[in-house]
């Protein structure tokens, strides 16, 4: 068990490594940045200056040197475009990301979960088959095609929300809302599943055959048992939300790390880039950790599967 | 569905001889809703294939005097432009087409560089094991442990945005998941008696493989095949939308909902056109690919 958890950790530690490796490698790989970044017919020596400013005509392994020193000292470099620490850039940005990320999950916790025991109860008649072919429709939906779509409506039609910016709370309710939708469906289905599965047990039968109310053989009974499968599809939709913020935010003009991301990669400022990646990848791998470990104290009886 | 078998069928046939080819089996279990769903599936694939031919204009001619002309049936529609028309006077229709075309045929090879990426490398780590099945097994953790947009950001900052780009971009997308679900089938495979019975008789590595175990885990690499595919075509769109595809004026649905948005206050269904194709296009293969899974029995673990 304890051997399991210490190996997940070291797999977390591992993929971290490659990431911050890999990341730096694939970015120096596209040439001299200089060449993309300076206008076209500048003259040499102003070009040269740049080139050492940038510490971009050093060796590659030293770069790399210098690129571990920095991120175990917390000087990750100054962004290529903004000319500012890009350590500040993200300080400046993340509470937004996080913001959206708590908003998305308290909506898709608090809807999905009454949403999916109500399908599990009403198997089978029209309130059952309905809340499953809305979830399943949120599933199949793309993200930037639901962004539109409520735009439309809730900005455009209605005018209730505004469509884009990160200026106040009320700018984050729509991007809260197309970045739980998929995480909602899928809750919403897994509860229904589990919830189900759990239904069909003898101890239930039991439960209800010494007399207990309904609601507490369902509130006590079954709703514990199902809970662990759903905590653990919460974890892995984490790492789904994180990859979604990136277009979220992007549609949204929220200034938050996804939207700061994808002008990186399109403008090939490798210093946001780098970190941009580096930081997602450590809140996806450890959110997955901490399912692990959670997962381990709900259930004492769960071997973490090998899976 | 065509494209499907098309695909399949040569992998199929030896092992089936006589019988009814495995399509026709599951086509007379389907219900009534699952064949109306893959018949539609059909007629998509069909008009993506011929989009040069049915398509009205061509999707890039502009005509500036029939500018953001609304679909048919709106208020300042003109006759010619069914689905209306865009900033630049591009017929919604002939675009949506060809966007089709390309959004299905990015996600086709796509698919299918993942496939044969995956399951070769599955193959590999559940038949010969040792340090490289290791190896690749670790490779596969490390990618199912980091979302693929960040993936496909960094490889697009690198290599520019352009069409080869982007379709490798995609094969990588899904390579993992057929490598992990090969090498599981491998595994219990290679225990079955029949197989051992094989290599007892003396058969050759080549014969066990292709004779003896690839046959038996053709249903589970459909099912995942289908399964991924939908998200390719989601993967596909979200990088174009985000301008992160193919260059203007080529269009694939994605890039053109990434346009639209634009004008989504005047003229929304610059956008909303492109995107209820991609909408319908995902479901149909979702639905398609629940039914496969639940009517080949597959368990993906």
């Amino acid at each position: 068990m304890l051997d399991q958890l210490a190996r997940r950790t070291l797999g977390a530690i591992a993929t971290l490594g490659v990431v911050i490796v890999a990341v730096f490698f694939a970015t120096r790989l596209s040439g001299n940045a200089a060449d993309y970044l300076l206008p076209p017919g500048i003259d040499a020596n102003t070009k040269a200056l740049m080139v050492t400013r940038m510490g971009l005509d050093q060796p590659l392994l030293l770069q790399f040197w210098h690129y571990l020193q920095g991120l175990f000292s917390g000087d990750m470099g100054t962004s290529l475009f903004e000319r500012r620490p890009v350590l500040d850039i993200y300080a400046e940005r993340l509470p937004n990301t996080l913001m959206l990320f708590a908003y998305a999950l308290g909506l898709a916790v608090v809807l999905g979960l009454p949403l999916g025991l109500a399908a599990a109860l009403n198997r089978g008649n029209a309130l059952g088959a309905a809340i499953s072919s809305i979830a399943f429709v949120g599933y199949a939906t793309p993200n930037f095609v639901l962004a539109i779509i409520i735009i439309l409506v809730f900005s455009f039609n209605l005018h209730w929300l505004p469509s884009s910016g990160s200026m106040s709370p009320i700018h984050f309710l729509m991007p809260s809302i197309v970045l739980a939708a998929p995480m909602l469906a899928e809750i919403i289905r897994f509860t229904r599943n589990a919830m189900l599965d759990v239904l069909g047990k003898d101890y239930l039968r039991t439960a209800r055959a010494k007399g207990l109310p309904e609601h507490l053989v369902v509130g006590k009974h079954a709703l514990r048992n199902a809970a662990i499968p759903v905590v653990t599809i919460i974890g892995l939709q984490v790492a789904g939300m994180v990859a979604r913020v990136v277009i979220v935010e992007s549609v949204f003009a929220t200034k938050g790390i996804g939207d700061l991301v994808v002008f990186a990669a399109i403008g090939r400022d490798y210093p946001v880039l780098q970190l941009g990646v580096i930081l997602i990848a450590l809140i996806v791998v450890s959110s997955s950790l901490i399912v692990d470990f959670a997962y381990a104290a709900l259930d004492p009886r769960v071997k973490v599967a090998a899976s | 569905m065509t494209e499907l078998t098309a695909t399949i069928a040569p992998t199929l046939a030896p092992t089936r001889k006589g019988k009814p080819s495995l399509f026709a089996t599951l086509w007379s279990r389907a219900n009534l809703f699952t064949r109306i769903n893959l018949g539609a599936f059909a007629l998509v694939l069909i008009v993506a294939a011929t989009a040069h031919w049915i398509a009205p204009f061509d999707p890039d001619a502009q005509k500036l005097l029939a500018r953001l002309k609304p679909p048919m049936g709106f208020a300042g529609a003109n006759g010619t432009n069914i689905l209306g028309t865009d900033q630049l006077g591009r017929d919604l229709l002939s675009r949506t087409l060809h966007g089709l075309q390309l959004t299905m045929a990015i996600a086709l090879i796509g698919s299918l560089i993942s496939l044969v990426l995956g399951t070769t490398l599955g193959v590999v780590a559940g038949y010969a094991r040792g340090w490289f099945g290791g190896f690749i097994m670790a490779v596969v953790d490390i990618q199912l442990a980091i979302p693929f947009t960040l993936i496909a950001l960094v490889v697009i900052a690198v290599f520019g945005n352009s069409l080869p780009v982007l379709i490798i971009t995609i094969g990588l997308a899904g390579w993992e998941v057929y490598a992990r679900i090969v090498r599981a089938q491998v595994l219990a495979t290679s225990r079955m008696p029949f197989v051992e019975a094989a290599v007892a008789a003396g058969a050759k590595h080549d014969r066990i493989l292709f004779k003896h175990i690839l046959p038996n885990i053709v249903s589970p690499i459909i099912v995942v095949w289908t399964m991924t595919f939908s998200a390719l075509i989601l993967a596909e769109s979200s990088l174009s939308f985000l301008g992160l595809g193919v260059q203007p004026p080529t269009a694939t649905l994605g890039s053109m909902v990434g346009l639209g948005r634009d004008y989504l206050a005047s003229t929304p269904w610059i956008a909303l056109v492109p995107a209820i194709a991609i909408m319908f296009v995902s479901l149909q293969v979702l639905l398609i690919g629940d039914w496969l899974r639940d009517a080949l029995d597959i368990r993906l673990k």
